[in-house]
């Protein structure tokens, strides 16, 4: 009769891995051209029509620097890079002319900090609004959600 | 036995118990009877009710910051009571293109808030009351990125910042309320 072999995992550690597993599976994300683009969303605005922001990241997974130069969303009439900078107790915006990022370098675009800002936002009935990236070498197109801002 | 028991009880009081932030009056805030432009295109006391204020610069047309902000004080506001005890003040700096309809659809999904604007000497006078400052047109608007917490007298008792947490928040403004 063969020893009982002994698990390697505890027991109760499998529904936490599955729940682990589930969560990793359902973040949003695209691949294409040495470039990974995860958890990208547009905020609804308050009222359609109004200006909003979209947020996510992008990781150059390449061997070359990868420009950003320009963004577009199908549901707002205009999209530009921007970043909220912090100086002597005031908040201000600027427009970025393009984001490089070099080889295994991640840009993240999170609230208070890079992001896209779109003007005139009109939600569309599917809540999903298509998102064209323009790098210096590569145009990049995806969905993203639109959804309420996380808080 | 019982002695574990006992440090476990104390250990669990003691962090449940809600951390005390230090409120005092400032030598800023708002001189009584001031008045601004409503969302209801009103003139209107920025001070009301007799209660705690929670005041915010800022601008409709800001995409990231205000909203950020205004999304971090509801999440502290909404659960509990707090947001029937507070009034938050939201100031905008936007003097060329602010309009009250603009401001009441901003804060549409704030019931507690009030937005106000007024022309560009009215707000840099309330800017320097409260030792703040904005500069710039359109897009390239900066401003003030602290939260004004204020007691029923207009005086500044604290000021939080946009990057404090839900829970600093919260935490202040009770303690303003009370």
């Amino acid at each position: 009769m063969l020893p009982k072999r002994k698990s390697v995992l505890p027991v109760g550690c499998i529904p936490l891995l599955l729940i682990l597993l589930l969560f990793g599976c359902s973040r949003q994300k695209h691949r294409e051209s040495n470039l990974l683009f995860r958890d990208w969303y547009v905020v609804k605005p308050v009222a359609n029509g109004l200006g909003s922001v979209a947020y996510g990241t992008i990781t150059n997974e390449g061997i070359s620097p990868q420009i950003l130069k320009q963004a577009a969303f199908g549901c707002a009439a205009s999209a530009e890079l921007h970043e909220t900078i912090e100086t002597s107790g005031r908040m201000r915006m600027q427009a970025l002319p393009a984001i490089t990022l070099a080889p295994g370098e991640t840009a993240v675009f999170e609230p208070g900090h890079k992001h896209m800002m779109l003007g005139q936002l009109k939600v569309p009935g599917d809540e999903r609004c298509e998102a064209t990236l323009t790098f210096e070498a590569v145009s990049v197109r995806f969905t993203v959600p639109v959804r309420e801002r996380k808080k | 036995m019982k002695r574990w028991l006992f440090a476990l009880l104390v250990f669990l009081a003691l962090s449940c118990r809600g951390e005390k932030y230090e409120l005092g009056e400032m030598p800023i805030g708002i001189p009584a009877g001031t008045e601004l432009l409503s969302q209801d295109g009103k003139r209107e006391l920025l001070l009301q009710g007799g209660g705690a204020t929670a005041l915010f610069f800022g601008f409709t047309r800001c995409p990231d910051f205000c909203p950020m902000t205004l999304a971090r004080i509801d999440a502290a506001v909404k659960d509990g009571k707090l947001a029937q005890k507070i009034r938050l003040v939201f100031v905008s700096v936007d003097t060329q293109r602010e309009k009250p309809e603009d401001l009441k659809t901003f804060l549409s999904s704030f019931p507690y808030a009030r937005g106000f604007t007024g022309t560009a000497d009215e707000i840099s006078a309330l800017e320097k009351s409260l030792g703040a400052y904005s500069k710039g047109d359109a897009g390239k608007i900066s401003h003030s990125l602290f939260i004004y917490v204020l007691n029923a007298k207009g005086k500044a008792v604290y000021l939080l910042r946009h990057d404090d947490t839900t829970q600093k928040i919260r935490a202040v403004l009770e303690q303003a309320a009370s």
